[in-house]
């Protein structure tokens, strides 16, 4: 038997399936974490059931994406459990009332009850299951308080009597129910609300997003630094000397000892440079990368969980409508700072083609994942803080840049923002550890393999002389037009399976700061991570996957071939990267402010249409 | 007439409430904004509005929707006399 989980966006749809099911799903204070279906099993009294998680939606003439996948599920269902937000009932029985039409066996269950309460308001559910004449039960679905009684209406549901209303009706009848069952009583204003409305006021509200994302950012490299020194001095001191004792065993050379150890002396082991799977791999995925993946999600489950995420959104909106998108793109994009393909994922829940593609291709080429921004800080902050601005400047200039571009290359119209604004809710602590834990999880499970397997790879390519071989033949690009040693193409080849190896890679090529940055820069352009391909050719398409390509290698060729040019021009040191820059940040100014106006007033004839309501 | 004003809700100023009177645009835009509670007769008190250009969020009931500025424009208000 199938039993399906729909309601609203937002409404803690995957909260109660993790209650039923034991499987733990991402929960968030966001619309739209869920975007594909997630199955699972509840065993109530010997019987089994399919319990499937829907994506939320709010109305049953789907235009997004994710609600197209809500139909289609509705048909296959043999019981519909309603989630609605009991602090929203007005709004949420909208979409009630369009599935009962489908005459499937229905319960409704009223979440967030808890919550209802602490706002003042009172259902009378008893009232409202006279009304729809299916079961209404109230629940917590953090708490999992409830879920007993839903588990104990299901094999009792039967089917309902199809409501056949016109959109009118349907309001005029919710408006009867509600005046009907609904109680508020007034009450002040919360602490939490002023800070709600604090951080979408006009201009604290950004000022506070600026302050927040630079301050998360900071704190995330200089703890990053502590631990990584921390975790470095562990390695040094507890796996440096099994792994000597280990060469002893195989003798200190030959082709295992290259391939798992690398070079290593028995003076001490450079794990950065030894480039063996069981010692440059292991320190990579390990020492650097895994603190970073943490600390990275417990500030973000943190902020998710909040309900921060959507006001940045709004805060945003304005800027992302300059790359042909809406406020809410910027969601993808901060979930790709993580790791890129939940990123992607989430660009489904965008309406058009145009939002789309446009989103997918910003975050895979100029938004580098979590595990390879950690590489990064290690390999680009040796040579000094300057230089790590540089490439993050740079980055976030060919964003910009990028955005301009694609508004005007991909045809297609972009609807304008229309989001609900979620309360703040103080994440729970054990919900917060618990996603931590499945998303480092999910690292250590995806990540290490490819890391390792990666090394391993090159270095076989290196002992079998392929390496030498694809290096004299890109060696007019990578030496010609980018400047780098022909060494650096192992990395570039890594860099397709994974950024954070690849940057490890660059460690013992010897590059010189300016070059560092520049083939840092390159590895993030030219091409996403296998697993991000993978997302992108089923989200995309392979004709739009390929176009995606082609952007990326241009892009590439224009980034590295004029970093590599300023450099020779201004010098590689000192001067040289401050004027770049200063350059960059021009261009960014110029390209958000003064270039939209000078092609406005181009357009300034026809821009009067737009309005269809005047006064 | 006289005691009440008619303003498009980007227009408004930030804490005026009203009552929406006229949703103008398509029929699927109109169609998105209802299933999210903002239609006709609807209550609405506007929170804060960015600056030119900006997005405009209303609350509506107990929901906070963030409503793009093209949209905003085309949604005319009957405002509360204050």
């Amino acid at each position: 038997m199938n039993i399906l989980l729909i309601g609203n966006p937002n409404v803690g749809k995957s909260a109660i399936f993790s209650h039923l099911t034991g499987i733990r799903v991402t929960t968030s204070n966001y619309p739209g974490t869920t975007v594909q279906y997630t199955k699972g099993q509840m065993i109530y009294e010997g019987q089994r059931y399919d319990v499937i998680d829907v994506p939320g939606a709010y109305q049953l003439d789907p235009k997004a994406e994710a609600e197209k996948v809500a139909v289609e599920m509705i048909k296959s269902g043999d019981v519909l459990v309603n989630v609605v937000d009991a602090t929203n009932l007005e709004r949420n029985l909208n979409l009630t009332l369009q599935l009962m039409e489908f005459g499937k066996p229905m319960i409704l269950v009223l979440n967030m009850w808890d919550d209802a309460a602490h706002k003042g308001i009172k259902i009378d559910y008893k009232k409202l299951e006279a009304f729809l004449k299916i079961p209404v039960i109230p629940t917590n679905g953090v708490t999992g308080e409830g879920l007993k009684a839903v588990q104990a209406k299901i094999p009792e549901a039967n089917p309902v009597m199809p409501p056949k209303m016109s959109p009118e009706q349907r309001w005029e009848t919710i408006g009867r129910i509600v005046t009907e069952v609904l109680n508020l009583s007034r009450r002040r204003h919360t602490f939490m609300e002023t800070l709600q409305d604090l951080a979408i006021h006009p201009w604290f509200g950004p000022a506070l997003a600026v302050a927040v994302l630079f301050l998360v950012f900071k704190i995330i490299v200089s703890v990053g630094e502590l631990i990584t020194d921390f975790t470095t001095g562990l390695f040094e001191a507890f796996y440096a000397p099994l792994l000597i004792n280990f060469s002893g065993l195989l003798g200190g050379k030959g082709l295992i000892h290259s391939l798992l150890l690398g070079e290593i002396n028995a003076g001490g082991i450079d794990f950065e440079g030894a480039m063996g799977v069981l010692t440059t791999g292991v320190f990579v995925a390990f020492g650097i990368v895994f603190p970073y993946i943490i600390l990275f999600y417990a500030f973000f489950g943190f902020l998710e969980d909040l309900g921060y995420l959507p006001r940045v959104a709004v805060i945003l909106d304005r800027l992302l409508h300059k790359f042909g998108l809406h406020g809410y793109s910027v969601i993808p994009m901060l979930l790709a700072c993580g790791c890129n393909v939940p990123g992607v994922l989430a660009v489904r829940n965008l309406e058009t083609r145009r939002e789309r593609f446009i989103t997918a291709i910003m975050t895979c080429v100029a938004i580098p994942c979590m595990a390879q921004t950690a590489l990064i800080i290690k390999a680009v902050g040796a040579w000094g803080s300057i230089y790590l601005a540089f490439t993050f400047l740079t980055l976030f200039a060919v964003w910009v840049v990028l955005g301009m571009v694609l508004k005007r290359m991909v045809g297609g119209s972009t609807p304008t923002l229309l989001m609900e604004i979620p309360p703040y809710r103080l994440p729970d602590f054990t919900l917060q550890l618990k996603k931590l834990t499945m998303r480092v999880s999910c690292f250590l499970k995806e990540a290490i393999p490819y890391v390792l397997g990666g090394i391993l790879f090159v270095n076989l390519l290196h002992s079998a002389g392929v390496i030498v071989w694809i290096g004299d033949l890109f060696s007019p690009i990578i030496k010609g037009v980018f400047g780098l040693p022909q060494e650096t193409v192992a990395a570039l080849i890594i860099g397709a399976l994974r950024k954070d190896a690849a940057v490890a890679l660059l460690e013992p090529i010897g590059l010189s700061a300016f070059q560092t940055v520049v083939a840092v820069l390159v590895l993030t352009l030219y091409f996403p991570c296998v697993a991000t391909f993978t997302v992108l050719l089923k989200e995309l398409g392979i004709g739009d996957t390929v176009k995606a390509m082609a952007i990326m290698a241009i892009t590439t060729l224009i980034v590295g071939g004029g970093l590599n040019l300023a450099g020779r021009l201004f010098g590689a040191e000192d001067a040289g990267p401050l004027l770049l820059i200063l350059f960059e940040i021009i261009l960014i100014v110029f390209c958000l402010s003064v270039a939209p106006r000078v092609i406005k007033l181009k357009r300034k004839s026809d821009a009067g249409n737009d309005l269809t309501l005047g006064r | 007439m006289l005691s009440k004003r008619r303003a498009v809700l980007s227009s408004m100023k930030n804490g005026q409430s009203g009552v929406i009177l006229e949703i103008g645009g398509g029929k699927g835009m109109r169609a998105r904004l209802e299933a999210l509670g903002v239609r006709m007769g609807s209550k609405i008190k506007k929170k804060s509005g960015f600056f030119t250009g900006g997005p405009v969020i209303v609350s509506i009931g107990n929901t906070d929707v963030a409503i793009g500025f093209g949209m905003a424009s085309r949604i005319l208000v009957e405002v509360d006399p204050s």
